[in-house]
């Protein structure tokens, strides 16, 4: 599963930190959390490549002039909603459930949740392609041997990955040896 | 909680357990009585406000400063780093290892279940091995070799030519995610592994793994944010030197 990346700019101590607090719950996002320097701002932002920025209303000016709003997608934060922002939190009012909510539907909104695959336990073909991988074959030779394209193999592998989120070819094997997909002589 | 210097160590340790993973880095030994964190680091000869960085990262993952800890002698970070990987090789991987080997099933056909486990952590021992070999035989010896270069303003000729084709940005390029496989034995033990007789020390084995990937991706972090930089900072400064003719060649 890939984890949404989300960037806090906030200068406030106790704001940030309850953020992060409550972001901690939320499985689906990895955060970082910078302070707002109007030098480095737009650097900053281009080197964490954030795919979620939550703001306040001065870094929301900030990035308006900068005409960087229109390309990153934004909640912000502050104790009255000025601007009508489609993803506000009012950090006076809003309640632990509240914030949690919001940031879900901003997720369910903009991104597609990788983690819901329908069927997670795999199809014959890619119970297949596990037992050449595990046996240590390349992708060239799994598509040999099954008369497809490397670029097949490379896809069902990659919604292996997905379906087990397994990572590694080792613990690919491991796998198949456990669910008997190989024998453990097959492998040296 | 920020962890200060007059703090009772005792207390803070009781407090969170994981200070006393630091600790064991300076191969300080238990029996604290009421002596205070700042007591404890002058008997050991530590340098208190290192521990205490140290200390705070370990206690509380958004406490990185990095630029309090990049005020420390490059000397100083590497010596921990090195008592880091001992205690990696030396006690946590065995542990594990160990514990790996107690496992158990009523029958024939699922043993082969503790071989594979056996050999893929045995995989993961050997990357991890290399890793640290690589650091401590390469890039730690480079490392430290800058910060006398710049502290008496002399380098050698080879060295300061090796150091224009090996930088320690090439270092941080290439360091290699050693948490993958770790990542994937976890997983493989929730979710995929029948449970053992004696299941129970899956738990004991989880809860160790998950425990030594905090460490070592604190000690990642110490590498790539305050190691590397510094090092980056010196080259620099070493090529300023030199286009100034400020810099002794022996
Ligand atoms: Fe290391
Ligand atoms: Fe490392």
């Amino acid at each position: 599963m890939n984890k949404i990346k989300v960037l806090i700019i906030n200068n406030s101590y106790v704001i940030s930190s309850g953020l992060q607090n409550i972001l901690n719950e939320i499985a689906e996002i990895t955060y970082s959390n910078i302070e707002f320097n109007e030098k480095n701002l737009l650097n900053d932002v281009a080197k964490f490549n954030p795919e979620l920025l939550i703001i306040n209303e001065l870094v929301f000016k900030f990035l308006k002039l900068e005409k960087q709003t229109t390309t990153n997608l934004l909640i912000v934060i502050g104790d009255e909603n000025k601007e009508s922002h489609k993803y506000f939190i009012n950090t006076l009012n809003d309640n632990k459930s509240t914030v949690i909510s919001l940031i879900r539907k901003c997720i369910t909104e903009n991104f597609e949740k990788p983690t819901k695959i329908k069927n997670e336990s795999l199809s014959s073909r890619e119970n297949e392609i596990i037992k050449y991988v595990a046996i240590g074959f390349t992708n060239q030779e799994i598509a040999d041997k099954l008369f497809i394209s490397k670029y097949t193999v490379i896809t069902h592998r990659k919604n292996i990955t997905n379906k087990l989120n397994i990572k590694t070819v080792s613990g690919l094997t491991v796998y198949a040896i456990l669910n008997n997909i190989i024998d453990i002589n097959d492998v040296n | 909680m920020i962890i200060t210097k007059d703090y009772k160590m005792g207390d803070a340790i009781l407090h969170d357990p994981k200070i006393l993973t630091v600790l064991t880095r300076f191969n300080v030994k238990l029996g604290f009585g009421d002596e205070t964190i700042e007591q404890i680091c002058v008997k050991n000869n530590i340098n208190v406000d290192f521990f205490l960085e140290l200390a705070n990262t370990f206690h509380d993952e958004n406490y990185f400063t990095e630029n309090k800890l990049k005020s420390f002698s490059l000397q100083l970070i590497v010596s921990y780093l090195i008592n880091s990987h001992k205690i990696y090789v030396g006690n946590k991987i065995p542990e594990i290892e160990e514990l790996i080997n107690t496992l158990k099933y009523d029958n024939e056909q699922d043993a082969k279940n503790i071989i594979v486990l056996k050999k893929f952590f045995s995989g993961y021992k050997d990357e991890l091995i290399n890793h640290i070999k690589h650091e401590e035989l390469n890039v730690y010896p480079y490392i430290l070799e800058l910060e006398i270069g710049l502290k008496n303003k002399k380098v050698s000729e080879t060295f300061f030519e090796r150091m224009l084709v090996y930088s320690a940005s090439d270092y941080r390029d290439e360091h290699s995610d050693v948490e993958l496989k770790l990542f994937d034995l976890k997983n493989i033990i929730i979710k995929y592994l029948p449970p053992p007789i004696n299941f129970e020390k899956c738990n004991v084995i989880l809860n160790k793994l998950f425990k030594l990937d905090e460490d070592l991706k604190n000690h990642s972090k110490l590498e790539e944010r305050i190691l590397v930089p510094n090092a980056i900072k010196i080259e620099a400064e070493l090529k300023k030197l030199k286009s100034e003719n400020k810099i002794d060649f022996i």
